[in-house]
């Protein structure tokens, strides 16, 4: 059996953490861009955060949320067999249209490394495993409706293999990331089971309305 | 159930044809040439591994001049209803291009689920398809993804297509990492420089073994375990240790019940560089030991095709196990004494061809492992 253990989700005005009900506003006090100066979301340092690319900052932030949310720290040690999905419609698109704008701006003699290694749409899911320590299976996915229960079906199908103890899957739209947690059941308690989660996210597109339903399931206690 | 892999075609640096590949690998030919696509001065070499007849200005993408006539004439062999999995890296990134340079195409055009798109309607497709990425190991994620969804009955048919190209922005990307070898690559010489971008087109029809009994089918071999693993090292530097890599192997075996003395062959993912090739061999002394398994890349031939390289590999694999014989390292000369006893110089029968591992490891640290079994019946065109 497999359940959601831990939801974690930011847009451009506040950060959350669904099953311990927290909710911040932070736009406040602070932009996306110093967020992570101004509050402590990362338990430990990530090296060069502010040079990642805005998909791969976007992707950490909702990853980490999700794993605090299941009551996983993010230590230094070795950690359970995690690995991370991530999902968007357009994968690498704007990082792709950066690196080689301003390769061409530049004369087309010297492309710049550090803008060429965001254009895979993997980049942000492998930012978040290497500082993370995710150790597991990373990847993008998508389909050609942006249908993120088929996403969550395949990286559940990892953990019910035994490929990993647990399933990150993020998915990363404009300004906002929702990050899900997927594992077996714990002393904690779930967010809700991994059929209610397939249910909402088949019947809704976007992160807001993925939110509301399941916290709607969950207040409700129809399912969890 | 098991997955059996029932038809595949490939398109290289060599040409068309599983036949012609293989071949062209027994030969040790390289099909590394220079590239005259796009002015290669400004960057660290001139040579890649391009196919022959792809013209950069047809309004169609390098992709869909590889991918059209191969899957047309494929489409018979693959059933409509089949889950077509696209897996590349960058897909029509010469679309992106255009839209910069030339102002004439919409930068969107060049995502990968418009090309998924366009795969589908060419195989006259109704399923929901994939897109999966992973890096360099993209392709070799798909068939693992699809023979676990085929083993636990979820899908039937699954049908594997992959293409990446050799593009400005590919190479001028990896010039500026300081990658590219100078000349054609070297997988595992001891005087590597590094790698040679390539490109290539492939499809494989992964189908459940009663599906292909209850059509008729003949197999080609079967996919019988999988690993995946991060390093978690660095975004363009594989772990020094190989032990993301070994873990994706031990995976494979763990899962397939195979026992790591019957592996008779390893189509390596050997790029050239210096840091993957030793990596890769510690991975593999760490997991076979002393016992030196006949290991091979073919990325000194036709070059790193990227997303497809896994695929590519793949079939090249199981011809290998038909065969029971390894192709030679093309362009290895002196293999590294971390390879010495390991990485074939020579085409070398195999005494025994019960499985073969094959190994992609991308940035980021993703690395990915299949273990393969051949079924008799040949890898010629489907």
């Amino acid at each position: 059996m497999i359940v959601v253990r831990g939801i974690g989700w930011i847009d451009a005005e506040e950060f959350g953490r669904a099953r311990t009900r927290d909710r911040v506003r932070y736009c406040d006090c602070a932009t996306f861009n110093n967020l992570w100066r101004c509050f402590r979301i990362f338990e430990l340092p990530m090296n060069n955060f502010g040079r990642f690319d805005s998909s791969s900052q976007w992707t950490c932030y909702a990853a980490v949320l999700a794993l605090q949310d299941a009551a996983i720290g993010h230590t230094r040690e070795s950690t359970p067999q995690i690995g991370i999905v991530v999902t968007s419609c357009d994968g690498s698109l704007k990082s792709n249209l950066e690196y080689f704008a301003d390769y061409v701006h530049s004369g087309r003699r010297l492309a710049r490394g550090h803008l060429f290694i965001y254009t895979l749409p993997t980049s942000p899911a492998a930012e978040a495993a290497i500082h993370l320590r995710l150790h597991g299976p990373t990847l993008y996915l998508t389909d050609g409706q942006n249908t993120l229960s088929r996403v969550i079906a395949v990286a559940a199908g990892f953990v019910e293999r035994g490929e990993a103890d647990s399933m990150l899957v993020v998915r990363v739209e404009d300004a906002k990331a929702l990050g899900i947690l997927l594992a077996r059941p714990a002393p904690t308690p779930p967010f809700c089971t991994l059929q209610k989660a397939l249910q909402v996210t088949d019947q809704c597109a976007g992160i807001t309305a993925i939110l509301d339903r399941l916290d709607e399931a969950v207040s409700r206690g129809s399912d969890t | 159930m098991k997955t059996l892999v029932v038809s595949c075609d490939l398109l290289t640096a060599y040409g068309r044809g599983i036949d012609l590949c293989w071949q062209s690998l027994l030969s040790g030919a390289s099909a590394i040439s220079r590239v005259r696509r796009f002015d290669t001065r400004p960057h660290a070499t001139s040579f890649a591994g391009i196919i022959p007849g792809l013209d950069a200005t047809l309004s169609d993408s390098l992709c869909m001049q590889m991918l059209t006539p191969m899957l047309r004439e494929a489409r018979s062999q693959i059933p409509t209803d089949a889950l077509v999995m696209l897996a590349s890296t960058g897909g029509e990134v010469d679309l992106l291009e255009r839209s910069i340079l030339r102002c004439d195409t919409p930068a969107e055009e060049s995502c990968l689920t418009r090309l998924l798109a366009k795969i589908q309607s060419i195989l006259a497709n109704n399923s929901q398809g994939l897109v999966v990425s992973a890096a360099c190991g993209s392709s070799t994620a798909a068939v693992a993804l699809a023979a676990a969804m085929i083993r636990e009955g979820r899908e039937q048919c699954v049908a594997v297509v992959t293409c990446d190209s050799v593009t400005e922005f590919v190479f001028a990307g990896f010039s500026s990492l300081r990658a590219l070898a100078e000349s054609p690559a070297a997988p595992f010489d001891r005087d590597r420089t590094g790698l040679s971008i390539g490109e290539a087109a492939a499809y494989a029809l992964l189908m459940s073994e009663e599906r292909a009994l209850r059509e008729r089918r003949s197999s080609r071999g079967e996919v019988v375990g999988w690993g995946f693993s991060n390093d978690v090292n660095h975004m363009t530097g594989p772990s020094a240790d190989g032990n993301g890599l070994a873990a994706a192997i031990l995976h494979a075996l763990k899962a397939s019940g195979v026992r790591k003395e019957e592996v008779d062959s390893i189509c390596a993912h050997g790029t050239g560089t210096r840091y993957n090739d030793a990596m890769e061999m510690k991975a593999f002394r760490r997991v076979f030991g002393d016992r030196p398994v006949p290991t091979y890349s073919i990325k000194g031939a036709i070059g790193h095709t990227l997303g497809a390289a896994g695929l590519v590999e793949m079939i090249v694999a199981l011809r290998s196990l038909e065969e029971k014989v390894v192709p030679p390292t093309v362009g290895c000369r002196c293999p590294d004494p971390s390879a010495r006893g390991w990485v074939t110089l020579d085409a070398e029968s195999l005494a025994h061809s019960r499985y073969a591992l094959s190994t992609s490891s991308g940035f980021g640290g993703i690395n990915v492992a299949l273990l393969l079994r051949a079924i008799p019946g040949g890898l010629s065109a489907p």
